[in-house]
């Protein structure tokens, strides 16, 4: 295998193919890794397998995949699925594991498209068995046509919640309840953002429908939640939950948790990359320019790792930082590769093909730019609706946060009450994100009930540092690994 | 500004150890640690409390150490996760074996007895899964590991409870020595002052020394470990073996931590540490060798912390040459940890012009001459 390339992505969803269909196009030699089997990412999953039916199932949104995932077949740009990234770093050098070996390629840029997650929220029953997140039956249902055998009951809050209501309905899953945690002060709070997002009334009644067809009778559907537990002994068994001050319960064989969505950030962490704090949502971000680019010339970030947009959004995000990378290396578009580079240590800018190139990227840049302008007009309203409630993470003690490690919310309030301030020290002490995940399920809480115990927010405190290797591989398989001569001491 | 006896630069181990006994022999000490909270080298350390294969100068001090490990929680108000489960060095070769041989006679002539010299028998016995060459080696039974940040903490805190007043994001951009002792000026624009200033801050501490003329001959070095996913119980003492980079210890969870002092690459300016594979890569490599169990073990986490070499791996316990109410107590090479709750008393005996119980000759600024 070819190990020196001009762009390596990380990630196969939207923007990650957006962009080596771009970049490939401009005579770029590209590479994608992604560790799921087939390319789409979460929102696209699996799709080149979905039959007809499942695509007319989940709508448009999963349908727009197709010609994407067409697009890039038809580029050149290499791709190797199953591939797990497990290190990389700002010289552009990226380690994966495949079938069990390890290999380390170079990339002269590097795109993380590694897009977002389910923000995890540990509550009151959390680990039992039958609870899940929304987005797990979403991508089982996408790679393996599995529906969660019911009576299930969905709690949360987001439009994602909606759409697995939505879902499960249609596949006439039995539905005791869509418990909604969307605080109702919101709705007003999220009004000043209402006349922009009216200019994508696509977006608004898509949601609306949503939410009319959960109010349905028999939608079992209940506004103004506080608070969910899981209950059950080896199992779950039902749920509880409050309204106002009155605590209901209902049965549930699963119960389906969405609290948001947010960033992957383990990767731009891991390089050191800036990141920033979004109050509205609560999550962190990598900082980058509007093509992409981070602080590091040879790092771009696209899709919804830069923040979350949705799908469309994270497709052009991919396109644009195409453009930019390839700006940087010298290509252009329709040129092939040596004629790219060619025309770029030609001349330092004033010749007359490069500079008309220079022009047209330009306008093309714009294009987009107002594009996806306009495809980001309902989110300021959609993020404040669904802005998470206050005192999310004001678990009980007895709450487990840390499920590698067995570590609950009294043991991190305990270190607390010894002094410690900081995510990193609250780790080393109590061994909350020490286990296999690194951090990535239970950082955030902990940032949290720190911020709540002091009064303060994790934008005031270190975020848990990411160490490598950012996924485990094994002690023979990292002593095989097959690394490219360059290190030095 | 702010008045102190004595101000301590740097809440490490050291700092923390240091503090703790001069505010409790009643000084008014102010402890400055640069970071929101003590961390680098005390908190990441792999926590190895070992006496054994220790420099001979170090060793007197080691062994008294060693007496209060047990005896923490009274001493700080926790146990900091010490297990006594003996340390054992093995000798792959012939040459080793002789190493060690010598080195038992000469302990014993100085009076020492807890490192004792075992056959290859008794190794296999410690350490059945051990499958690399064996000759015999060296064990240390007292011995063991320890909880590095939960050892950090309980120091720090018990320091500052006897009163030692601590000033974190406190970091020292300009510090003097006049006819009224020291000014120092934090990074903030904080204004402190002292008659004495103990300077135990760690890999930092040559840069500190420098501003007084005080050349340390320390290099500052990023040290590497790895620890595993948790597995079944397989080996209770902490392993080094002679003349290759291994050492380690399975955790009381099963998890395994593995040393063997390979490097990362270091950026002092920024104060970071990023790990260098192609040494983890060779770590791994020497692990499964010597312990073909361990091969399907996952690694879930790589780190390095930053300490300071010196260049005789001895550290410095000294006043200063050249200013008086100056002392330096740091460049403890990376085996600093379990020498920490003796070091306070020694170095507060230094400070207050008192007799240390042990001789500290053999880590005086004396030997760079």
């Amino acid at each position: 295998m070819e190990k020196f390339r001009d762009i390596i992505i990380i990630g196969a969803g939207p923007a990650g193919l957006s962009a080596a269909v771009t970049a490939s196009a401009h005579g770029l030699d590209v590479i994608v890794l992604d560790d799921q089997p087939s390319v789409g990412g979460q929102i696209y999953r699996n799709i080149e397998n979905a039959g007809k039916e499942k695509i007319k199932l989940l709508g448009p949104d999963y349908g727009r995949g197709t010609s994407l995932v067409e697009q890039f077949k038809k580029s050149r740009a290499h791709y190797l699925g199953n591939a797990i990234v497990w290190q990389i770093n700002a010289q552009g050098n990226v380690c994966f594991s495949k079938n069990g070996k390890s290999t380390e390629i170079n990339g002269r840029h590097i795109l993380l498209a590694t897009g977002a997650m389910e923000r995890p929220v540990p509550f009151s029953g959390w680990t039992l068995p039958g609870v899940m997140g929304a987005g797990a039956v979403d991508a089982n249902f996408k790679s393996s046509s599995t529906i969660p055998q019911g009576p299930v009951v969905l709690a949360g809050s987001g439009p994602l919640l909606l759409l697995t209501a939505a879902h499960l309905a249609t596949l006439n899953v039995k539905i005791n309840a869509v418990l909604d945690t969307t605080p109702l002060g919101n709705y007003r709070t999220a009004l000043p953002f209402l006349p922009r997002a009216l200019t994508r009334p696509d977006y608004l009644l898509k949601g609306l429908g949503m939410l009319l067809n959960l109010q349905k009778p028999g939608g079992n559907y209940v506004r103004g939640v506080t608070e969910y537990k899981a209950h059950g002994s080896d199992t779950l068994d039902h749920v509880s939950f409050k309204t106002r001050h009155k605590t209901h319960h209902v049965d549930a064989g699963v119960l389906l948790v969405h609290e948001g969505i947010v960033p992957r950030c383990d990767f731009t962490r891991q390089l050191d990359i800036k990141h920033l704090w979004d109050p509205v949502q609560r999550y962190w971000y990598p900082e980058t320019n509007a093509l992409g680019n981070t602080a590091l010339k040879t790092v771009h970030v696209a899709g919804d790792g830069a923040f979350v947009h949705g799908g469309v959004s994270a497709q052009l995000k991919g396109t644009l930082a195409a453009i930019d990378m390839a700006g940087t290396l010298g290509a252009l578009p329709g040129n092939n590769r040596s004629k790219a580079l060619e025309n770029f240590q030609n001349d330092q800018g004033v010749k007359q093909s490069s500079k008309s190139g220079a022009l047209i990227r330009n306008q093309h840049v714009n294009r987009l730019k107002k594009q996806l302008n306009g495809e980001l007009a309902p989110r300021p309203f959609v993020d404040a609706l669904y802005r998470p409630r206050p005192h999310l993470y004001n678990m009980d003690d007895d709450t487990l946060i840390c499920r590698c490690e067995s570590v609950t919310a009294k043991d991190i309030r305990q270190a607390i009450s010894q002094g410690c301030r900081e995510p990193n020290e609250i780790k080393t002490l109590t061994r909350c994100g020490m286990g296999p995940c690194q951090g990535r399920m239970c950082g955030m809480a902990l940032t949290e009930i720190i911020a709540e115990s002091i009064n303060s927010t994790p934008c005031d405190l270190k975020a848990l540092s990411i160490r490598p290797p950012v996924r485990s591989i094994s002690l023979s398989e990292l002593a095989k690994t097959d690394l490219l001569e360059h290190h030095t001491q | 500004m702010k008045h102190a006896n004595v101000i301590i630069i740097g809440a490490g181990l050291m700092g923390s150890s240091t503090a703790l006994c001069l505010a409790r022999a009643g000084k008014r000490v102010f402890l400055l640690e640069k970071e929101s909270h003590p961390c680098h080298a005390s908190a990441v350390n792999a926590g190895g409390v070992r006496q054994l294969n220790r420099a001979l100068e170090e060793v007197p001090i080691s062994v008294a150490a060693m007496a209060l490990w047990p005896r923490l929680n009274s001493m700080v108000g926790s146990d900091c996760g010490f297990h006594p489960v003996g340390q054992v060095r093995i000798a792959p070769d012939d040459m080793g074996l002789s190493l060690f041989e010598t080195r038992i006679k000469k302990l014993q002539a100085l009076g020492f007895n807890h490192e004792e010299l075992v056959t290859s028998a008794e190794i296999k016995k410690l350490i059945p899964t051990y499958c690399g060459s064996n000759k015999g080696g060296i064990v240390s039974r007292q011995d063991g590991h320890a909880m590095p940040a939960k050892t950090l903490r309980a120091f720090f805190n018990a320091a500052c409870l006897a009163g030692a007043k601590p000033f974190t994001r406190c970091r020292v951009m300009d510090i003097s020595h006049g006819a009224n002792g020291f000014t120092i000026c934090a990074e903030d624009g904080r204004i402190f002052h002292s008659e004495v200033v103990v300077n135990c801050a760690g890999a930092w501490g040559k840069q500190l020394a420098a501003r007084f003329n005080d050349p340390l001959p320390m290099t500052p070095t990023a040290l590497s470990m790895m620890v595993t996913a948790r597995m079944p119980r397989f080996i209770t003492p902490v392993v080094g073996v002679h003349g290759r980079k291994l050492s380690f210890k399975q955790m009381d969870n099963g998890t395994v931590v593995i040393g063997g002092a390979h490097r990362a690459f270091l950026d002092m300016e920024k104060e970071k540490t990023t790990i260098d594979f192609s040494e983890m890569k060779k770590s791994a490599h020497t692990v499964v060798k010597h312990f073909p169990l361990m091969k399907q073990a996952k690694i879930v986490r790589c780190w390095a912390g930053i300490e300071g070499m010196m260049r005789d791996g001895l550290p410095v316990i000294d006043a200063s040459p050249t200013v008086s109410g100056l002392f330096h107590v740091c460049g403890f090479s990376a085996h600093g940890f379990q020498l920490s709750p003796m070091i306070g008393r020694l170095a507060a005996s230094l400070v207050m012009g008192k007799q240390p119980e042990l001789s500290l000759d053999a880590f005086s600024m004396k030997r760079f001459q």
